[in-house]
Order: C-alpha cells, then structure tokens, then sequence
C-alpha cells in the first residue's frame, strides 16, 4: 500500500476551491477560472514530465470546474494517464473524470479500454471495484462490446472477492440495460440464479437487482430464482438465520433485501409448489403481524424500514390477487394508516389502496373507507396526499357510491390546487359518463363542471358530452332545456356557451314548444354571449345558427341579417367570413328539402374509446396502467348487470370497437377486441334462441291480414295517416288492423339502401330513428321510438311482418317493447334479421298507439334490403373480367339506363357504391370514369357472387346526363333487384 | 431505479449531482433547477415524496441541505427514503461528523462513496460497517482531511469574508472551531450544522 505523502492532500485543489468560493462575483468566479485553466494548460503542455500527484490535482481542478457548469476541452489524455497510475486516488480521480466527462473520442476510448482491461485482471479488488464502477456509470456500447464477455465471468467466478461480485452484477445489469444484445446470459443464467444464495448479504442484495431485470425480461429461463427468492425471504423474516451479519438496520433484518426479494417475486405468478407457496404466505403473514406489534425503536428510521417491507410485501399481496384473507388483511392495515399521524403513511396507503381497490376481493373492504378518504380530500395540507385521496376516490367509485364521489369531487373542486384541477375534471366526467344511471345526472354534472372550472374543461370533456347527448336521443330535450337555462346566467364560461351552442342547434326544437325559450329567445339568448367569445367558439354559432334557419324557419330573418351584417361578412377572420357568407348564401339559395338534408341533425357518432379516458391515461404516463385495468373490469360490469334487453343498446355503445360496425355482432372474431365484444356477441344469440316461438307466433298472427296488406296499391290509399295530419285522426285510425304502408314507404326504403343509420321516419308525434348492423347472413336493427309530444303514449305495440314468400326468405325476430312510451321518452327496440334466401320485398312495420286517446296507425316498410348481405370482395382486373365473361347468360345480366337525379361527385358515387356494400374496385375498368364493383351477397342458403359496373356519361350537360348500371350474379332475381334497387341512388 | 441522485443546499447550489440515465447537459441544469423549486417549497408536514414529470422524488432535508432521489414510480418510497439516512450516515461516518463544506472540498471522495452504495441506479451495498471499513481503506492511501480543511481555513482567514453554509449569507464574522470542518455558521444557524444532531 502506497505511503501517505504529505502531497496527497491537494492543497491547491483546497486553495483553488476556497478562492473560487470567495469571488464575489460571477466575473470574478469566471476570471479566476481561466487565470487556472491557462495555468494548468501552461503545465500540461509544459516541457517538465508531469509527476503523477500533479497531474491528479490538475485533473481534479478541471473536473471541478467542469462541475462548477463551465466547459472543459482539454485534460482528457492526461486523466487516461493517471489511469494507469499504481496510486489508488491517482486512479481514482482519473477515472472519475472519465465518467463525469465522457468523450467519443475513439482513440481515447481504446486507450480507456484498454486501461480498464489491465485493472480487470489485476487481481487487486480495489483497482477491479473502479474498472467495474467506470463501465457502469458511462455503461457505452463500446465497453459492452470490450466486456459484456468478460464480467459475467468476473461475477461467478469463484475466488472473486465479495465485494468485486457486487460491482460486477450491478455493471452487468447497466450494461444488459444499455445493450441487451451483447450480454448474453446462457451458461451463466444458472450460477447467477444461485447467487440469491450467496452468503455474502451484500453480494445478494446487489446481484437480485440484476437478477430481477433479467426475470422480467425471460421469465422462463429465470424461473427456478422462486424458490430461492423464498427460502432466502423466509431466512431474513423469521431472523432465525445467523447470516444476517451487520445487515440490521434500526431493528429491522436487511429491509433492502427483503424489499428486493419482495420484487423479484412480482415477476412471476404465485409458486405453483405448494410447499414455497406455504412458505411464502407464511412469510407475509409474519410481514403483516409484525405491523401490529410494539416497535422496537421510536426512530422514524425503524418504522421506515419496517413499513418498507410491509408496503412491498402488500403489492406482492395485490399483485397475486388470489389470496382473500391477505388481501383484507392488507387492506385493513392501511386503513390504519390512513389516520396515521405520519404524512408519508397517509399518502402511501392511499397510493396502494388504489391498487386494492381494483381486486375484486378487497374493493369492498377499501369502499368502507370511503368516509376517510373524502374527509383527507377535505383536510390534507398536502396537495399530494390531496391527489392521492383524490385517485382512491376514483378508483373506488362503483355504481353504488358514484353519486356521492362525484359530488364530493365536484365540490373540492371549488377549492382544488391549480395543478390538479384539470385532472380531477377529467376524472369527474369519466366517472359521471360511466356511471350514468340516468343521463339528466351526466348532462347536470358535467355543465356544473363547466361552471365550476370552465378553465380546466379540457376540449375532450365538452366533445365527450355533446357525443352522448347526440347518441342518447332520450337526454336530448332534458339537454337543451339544461344550458338553456345554464346560458341565463349573466357570466358564463365560454365551454358553456360551446356546448350551447351546439345543443340548441342539434335540439333547440325540442324545448321551442314552450314560449318562455321559443326559437328567437333562443337565439338572442345565444347571440348575446357571440360578441365575448373566441373565434372558434363565433364559429361554432355561426353554424348553430344556420341550423337554426332550418329548425325554425321563422328565425331565418333575423338570423340573416346577423349574417349579412359587417361584423360578420366582412369580418378580417378568414373562417367566421366564410362561414357567415356561405350560411348566408344557403340559407337564401337552397330550397327548404336542400337546406333539411345538409342540416340534418348530427348522426351517431361512432362508439369508440372515450376521449376523455385516452386524455386522462396520457397525462398520468406510465403510471396510469392501474386506471386502464380498472377500466377494463369496469366495462364488463357494465355490460353484464343491468337487463339485458333493455342494455343492449348501453353495452353496444360501451364496446370500444375500432370501427363502428367492426365487432359489433362477435361473430367471426375469435378474440374478441374489447371486454364488451363477446356479451355483445352472446347477446345476439341469446335474442335468437329465446325469441324465436314468440316471433314465430307472432308470425302465424299476422297471417290473417297479410294478403291484404300486400297489395302495393294500398300505398295510395287515402286511410293514411301522413306527416301533418295526425292530429285530425284519419278514420282508419281507428281501425285496429295494421294500417297499410305509407306512400312514402318505398321513398324511405331507398333512403336507406345506402346507408345503416338514420331517421326512417318523423311526424309531429313520433320519431323513429334506426341503427343497423349487418355481417354476414345476419343483421341487427336498432329501432328508437321517439315521442316528441309531452303526452304519454299508451298502448303502444309493434308488429314486424314478413309479407307472401318474404317470410320464407327472412326471418325476423323482435322483442316486444313497453307498452308506455312517456312524453319525450324514447324506447328501443332490437330487430335480429336472418337472411335465408335471397328477396326482394321488405318486412313491414307497423306501429299501433294511443294518444289522447286516439289510436294510431302506422306502417312502414323496414329498410332491409338484398344489398345488406354483401360481402365486399377485392379483386385484380384480371379476376374481374374473368368472373364477368363466366356470367355471360342473358338472365344473369340486368341493366338500366336512366337519368341522374343528383349531380355526378366523384366522392358521392363511391360513398353510395361502398354504402351498398361491395368493394369498390379501382384500376379495374380501363375507363377511369366508370366504376366497378363486386361483392358476394350472403344468405343461409347460398352464396351469390355480384359483379356491378356504373358507366356515367358525366360529359353531357347538366339535365341530360345518363346512367348505364349493369349487373351480374349467379342468379337472376339477384341482380334484377340489385340494379333495381341502385338504379333509384343516383 | 434511481435516475438520479441530486444534493443540494437550501439557496439552490449543487454539492452532488450523479446522473443514472443519459441527459445533455442543458437538461441536466433544467433538472437541476426543477427539483429545488419542487423541494425547497415543502415543509414537514408534506411527504417526503414529490411526483416529478414521470418519475418521482424521494427527498429528505439534513440541516440545510436536501438529498434528493429521483427514482421509477412504481418504486418502493420508504425503502428509498431510508436508503437517503443510510447514505447520510455513510457519509457521517467517512467524514466524522459531515458538514456542506466537506461535501465541497471532498467531491470526488463523496463520489467514491456514492459508487459504494449505489451502482447502475441500484441499492449495491446497505450495509455502513461495510462500507465504512472499507471507505476506510481507501482513506489509509489519502492525505488527512483536516489538513486540507486547515488550508482552507488559512485562505479564508486571510480577510476574506464567509458564507454561512445554511443561509448562505455572506456577512457572518469570522469564526473558528474545531470540530470537523472549521467554516462556522452564521449565529443563527450554528444549531442546524452539525447533521449528526438530526441523525
């Protein structure tokens, strides 16, 4: 060992310090430095060989002006020098500047290697403990390349000092981190598996963290560090082994280890040898008795050390989930915690009730708590421990406690620190969406969020609830009556006026009726609010305004003269300008069918993951997986409670299906996308198979009138009851027979040949808005009976009737709905339809009612058409006209030639062609104006293969311009009625 | 893991800094300033844990310093937390009775001290006897430490004025002691000093 020089202290190092530390400026500071750096590069470039001593105090001074934030470019050869010195802190201080400072330099970099080389094999443990240090603080892929080879052998090898062992497991796992490709565990994975049972406690603790890494990247190849991680575990907990050597800290046996081992474990499922898994529960048994007993020191430290062991044991606990006992234990020991006088205690057992909370065996127990958490929401002087009360709450939240948690939610809102403001409210509206029992609470919570903290009302939250709002027809009229009144007040957040905005504009007609919010007033109403907004929000009137002109045609002056007025036409925003000149221009040009068909209320939005939870999951990071998790089980709950029938329509909604019509019917998919996707699926078959006497019966009822309602002459039949005149009760109404189809019924058939959703039909008494869902030879319809009027309808009931030959060819089952519809309520009714043959004629509805009264009438044909079936089928231009010379035989061919009746879009052909249903092949026909497609039309009995060419001749002047649609199928009546059917699209 | 291992004193200056993953070093300064502002706010009642961008802080605050971990979220807090009075005592011991300005005039021994304890952002050894011993070792082969601290001492009696190692102030009068290290604290703070009393 080197003799301790009187040099070794670095005087000038200390002196250097103290004057740096005594500048009293930073001009100064800097002034000092670079009078040192000429100095040391004067020495170092000096003729005189540097000793060793001088070189290390150079070294030193650079590297404490490097950490002092200035740069340092040069010195680096000299500290690669003092690696070779034979004096420890000559080495040592050379290799802490090339950790501190690493350069790429690549000549250095071979030279450092190769110094770190020589110290690896020195045998000195010391000069090895540095080396090995070196690798893992600069952890390059270049020293994974010198050795990833040669350190796990270093780490195994059976005469390296214990000490060395630690540095080398601990280098190895930086370098496995950093390359993961060049350290290659193989042979070694056994002998350093069984380092868990080293009886060197340091080496143990040391070498678990590589062995934990390593676990949860191969689990399999790891899998026998079980049993030892226990056995070891076990050793420390009882304290009956003498290995614990001076690892006791304030009274507590290796509390590091033991948290170590604790984690290691949760790599893996619970043992599956029953005598480890005894030995384990033991061990966290003894862990949780040890919380109940008398500490055996006062200091902090012990009880934290004691506490450390518990929590990592509790996560061990949840992470099995399988072990009811332990987790109620579990869960109770934290409850003591969280009246813990210790802050950090709180805030922990509030952070891992979190995870509880999600185990089915202990969220009960953690919901007894629920009176705790809301007062620590309330009274924490920690905004933190505030948050964690605040994630508890939300994970605790389930149907039974929601009301109360939202409030509670709500009202700390009011008082909420800035920086968790947004989150909570992201959490509040998840919580009100799911838990939405009836959808007046949702639409109330959320516009008092806005109120609250229109600040943090984030885009996805005021979409989110516009979305329901729109999808959920039954809300509608609560909705709009709702910011109505929010809008009253003088100040309003402007998310409030958006939500308005759009609200009233989608719905307003729904509270017109009442004059204290007739149409103008809303208007006004909205319009006073236009002048203190942003321009996305002006613009976003703009167009609720236009809506208005069609809702309500007597605003359509006043509201033009908004439009036309400088401040709008002519304003200097490019956007609200167009806006305002375009909503001018339609509103005076189009005709009233125009201007109802562009501003048709807003369809469906296509059910997908809320983006409100994909918000909250992307603020909280990574560590948001446990608020996934938990929405995952919550999702099932949902779909599984509740009746079934009535639900189906809330657990289709819920299923968060990439596509809208993707997974909707689970029949093809073998793994289901999403937890809703195969009691989605089940669903449907379960209609099937109950429903089917019932419908068959129903059938056999409606055989009596059927002849005579098939007549297609009945259409113009005066005992109809049209839009318009169902006030004055056209004497059929009084008939209880099913009235005969609506003129209009064949009119609103073709309105949905191409597409699956929509209004089908609308008087001033009812709406019925439909969804379909087709795959395969099966389909589903969703029929929503609207009520508009604020009078009950009694005695409702709804038939479905397959006419003639139909009914061999369909089969069609329905549920029977509820027999009172209230005012402004809306019931559904699911439709499962069966293809069996191919068709033509479509079921008939008919829909019977009273309303004050008098009985209502209606019948409409369900808009179930061949094309429904198809399959789309992609194919090359080869395949096409292959299969189109193989259909050759005059029946198999229909054509039409016949007018446009809508202008010739591009874009608004290929919409229809692949609304119908079959792909729409590009490159196929080599006249790049005319469209062909093919598609497979699908039916219990047979396949019917489609092939479909629209030949446009778009040249010819508006008014005269023609259709040539030519179709082949394998069977005749196929494409008869296809082209039939298509001939009335264009 | 541990990201970061950061000590600093209450005005903001940086006695240690080991880094466990790759920043640039503006990032590193950005880092730097980020965690005392989050941590000089708290006070005793708060936790010793602050969230922190998508890791977290474990922290604890000895006389006028505050050693700060920075580790994975999922990351055991109290096991952390004592690893922080662990290390203090390590350094206790290594330096007799530890004070802010060993940690200036000592850095690079107080990174041969970290590497003992903590090595690729993980808990090496826990143990402080052990680590003691062999910190020990190393010492034999180093100068006195007093001997520097005497240097400094000369230097700074020299008419220059002092910096209270708590407040930082700069008009303290001058004051010699014998104890480990010879910078005395402002009136005031001559109580915080001494880390052990807090050990």
């Amino acid at each position: 060992m080197p003799a301790v020089s009187k040099g070794d202290g670095m005087r000038g190092l200390a002196v250097f310090i103290s004057d740096i530390r005594n500048c009293k400026s930073k001009e100064a500071e800097i002034k000092r430095i670079n009078k040192e750096l000429a100095n040391i590069r004067s020495k170092f470039k000096g003729d005189k060989a540097l000793d060793g001593y001088s070189k290390k105090k150079y070294v030193c001074k650079l590297l404490f002006i490097f950490l002092l934030g200035h740069d340092i470019d040069f010195g680096h050869m000299e500290a690669v020098n003092l690696l070779s010195s034979n004096k420890y802190t000559e080495k040592q201080i050379g290799y802490l500047f090339i950790s501190v400072l690493v350069n790429s330099n690549s000549e250095l970099i071979r030279l450092i290697n190769n110094a770190i080389k020589n110290d690896l094999s020195s045998r000195n443990p010391t000069f090895m403990c540095l080396a090995l240090h070196c690798i893992a603080n600069v952890g390059s892929r270049e020293m994974a390349e010198a050795f990833a080879g040669e350190i796990p052998r270093i780490l195994v090898a059976g005469d390296t000092m214990d000490s060395v062992k630690q540095s080398a497991a601990l280098c190895l796992l930086r370098l496995y981190k950093a390359s993961p490709d060049l350290v290659l565990m193989g042979e070694w994975t056994s002998r350093v598996v069984h380092l868990l049972n080293d009886q060197h406690m340091g080496v143990v603790t040391a070498a678990i963290s590589l062995i934990t890494c390593l676990s949860s990247k191969n689990p399999d190849e790891f899998k026998t560090c079980v049993s030892l991680a226990v056995s070891r575990l076990s050793r420390i907990v009882s304290s009956a082994s003498t290995d614990l050597q001076d690892y006791t800290y304030y009274f507590v046996p290796a509390p590091w280890l033991s948290c170590k081992l604790l984690r290691l474990l949760q790599c893996y499922p619970p043992p599956e040898d029953g005598a480890v898994k005894g030995r384990l529960v033991e061990c966290l048994e003894t862990i949780l008795n040890k919380a109940q007993e008398p500490p055996k020191s006062k200091k902090v430290q012990h009880s934290n050390a004691k506490n450390a062991i518990l929590f990592e044991a509790i996560s061990l606990i949840i992470h099995y989930d399988s072990e009811p006992n332990l987790l109620v234990r579990a869960c109770n020991q934290l409850g003591q915690f969280l009246q813990h006088r210790e802050t950090n205690l709180r805030y922990l057992a509030l952070e891992s009730m979190c995870t509880l909370a999600s185990s089915e065996f202990s969220h009960e127990a953690v919901k007894t708590h629920i009176e705790t958490v809301i007062n620590a929401l309330k009274t924490e002087r920690d905004v933190s421990v505030r948050q964690r009360a605040a994630d508890l709450l939300y994970a605790m939240c389930d149907r039974s406690n929601a009301k109360q948690i939202v409030a509670e939610m709500l009202s700390y809102l009011e008082t909420a620190d800035y920086s968790i403001r947004e989150e909570m409210v992201l959490k509040v509206a998840i919580l009100a969406e799911k838990y939405a029992v009836d959808y007046s609470w949702y639409v109330d919570t959320i516009l008092n969020l806005i109120r609250i903290a229109g600040d943090y009302v984030s885009e996805e939250v005021w979409y989110r609830v516009i979305q329901i709002v729109i999808n959920r027809d039954d809300v509608q009229g609560y909705a709009a009556k709702t910011v109505f009144e929010a809008l009253q007040a003088p100040a309003c957040h402007e998310n409030m006026v958006k939500v308005g905005g759009y609200i009233l504009g989608e719905f307003g007609n729904l509270i017109a009726g009442d004059p204290r919010s007739s149409p103008l007033v809303q208007f006004n109403l909205l319009h006073s609010k236009f002048h203190l907004c942003s321009v996305p929000t002006r613009a976003l009137l703009l167009s609720a305004y236009i809506k208005f002109i069609n809702l309500f045609p007597e605003t359509k002056a006043t509201i033009q003269e908004v439009l036309r007025s400088d401040s709008q036409i002519r304003n200097s925003d490019v956007e609200l300008q167009q806006r305002a000149v375009e909503y001018l221009k339609l509103s005076s040009i189009a005709s009233t069918d125009v201007l109802a068909t562009v501003l048709e209320e807003m369809p469906p939005f296509p059910e997908r993951e809320s983006s409100i939870l994909a918000k909250l999951k992307k603020k909280k990071g990574p560590g948001a997986v446990s608020v996934e998790l938990e929405d995952g089980k919550e999702r099932g709950e949902l779909n599984g409670g509740g009746d079934r029938g009535g639900d189906a329509a809330i657990a289709a909604s819920n299923a968060s299906t990439p596509s809208p019509s993707a997974d909707l019917l689970g029949l093809r998919s073998a793994a289901p996308v999403s937890g809703a996707a195969p009691s989605a699926g089940s669903l449907l078959v379960d209609v099937f198979s109950e429903a089917g006497p019932a419908a068959s019966s129903a059938g056999v009822n409606d055989d009596g009138f059927l002849s005579a309602l098939h007549a297609p002459e009945a259409s113009d039949s005066p005992l109809v009851e049209g839009p318009g005149d169902s006030d004055s009760a056209p004497p059929s109404a009084a008939s209880e027979d099913p009235a005969p189809p609506l003129p209009e019924s064949d009119e609103l058939l073709n309105k949905f040949v191409c597409k699956n959703n929509g209004v089908l039909f609308e008087n001033q008494l009812l709406q019925i808005g439909i969804k379909s869902e087709y795959r395969q030879n099966l389909g589903r319809m969703y029929l929503f009976y609207g009520n508009k009027t604020s009078v009950q309808f009694v005695s409702f009931s709804t038939t479905v009737s397959c006419p003639g030959e139909l009914q061999s060819q369909l089969n069609v089952q329905t549920k029977t709905v509820e027999p009172l519809v209230e005012g402004g309520a809306q019931v559904q009714q699911v439709i499962n339809i069966e293809c069996l043959t191919d068709f033509i004629d479509a079921p008939l509805l008919n829909i019977k009612f009273r309303y004050g009264g008098a009985l209502q009438n209606i019948s409409l044909k369900l808009p179930v058409t061949i094309n429904k079936f198809f399959q789309p089928t992609e194919m090359a231009a080869a395949d096409f006209f292959q299969r189109w010379k193989q259909l050759s035989q005059p029946q198999q061919e229909a054509q039409k030639i016949f007018k446009a009746s809508h202008g010739m879009d591009t874009e608004v052909l290929k919409a229809k062609l692949l609304g119908l249903g079959t792909a729409l092949l590009e490159n196929v026909d080599p006249n790049p104006e005319n469209y062909v497609c093919a598609g497979v039309i699908q039916t219990k009995a047979q396949q019917v293969g489609c092939l479909l060419r629209l030949e446009p001749n778009a040249q010819a002047q508006p008014g005269e311009q023609m259709y040539r649609l030519t179709l082949r199928s394998s069977k005749d009546t196929v494409s008869q009625r296809v082209c039939d059917l298509l001939a009335e699209q264009f | 893991m541990i990201r970061f291992i950061l000590i600093q004193n209450r005005a903001g200056k940086t006695r240690l800094a080991k880094w466990y993953m790759q920043f640039d070093d503006d990032e590193k300064q950005k880092l730097i300033e980020e965690v005392h502002a989050v941590v000089t706010v708290r006070d005793a009642k708060h936790t010793n844990f602050v969230e922190f961008r998508n890791f977290k802080i474990i922290y604890r605050r000895y006389a006028g310093l505050y050693f700060c971990i920075c580790v994975d979220v999922t990351d055991n807090n109290l096991a952390y937390l004592e690893g922080i009075h662990n290390f203090v005592e390590v350094l206790n011991e290594y330096f007799h009775n530890v004070c802010e300005l060993d940690l200036v005039f000592n850095f690079y021994k107080v990174y041969t001290v970290v590497d003992e304890m903590f090595l690729a952002g993980e808990i090496r050894e826990t143990e402080t006897e052990e680590s003691k011993e062999r910190l020990d070792n190393y010492r034999v082969r180093e100068d006195r430490w007093s001997e520097t601290c005497q240097q400094g001492v000369e230097q700074a009696a020299t008419g220059k004025r002092r910096v209270c190692m708590v407040c930082c102030s700069k008009n303290q009068s001058i004051h010699h002691s014998h104890t480990s290290c010879h910078w005395t604290p402002c009136p005031k703070h001559v109580h915080k000093v001494q880390m052990n009393n807090y050990i």
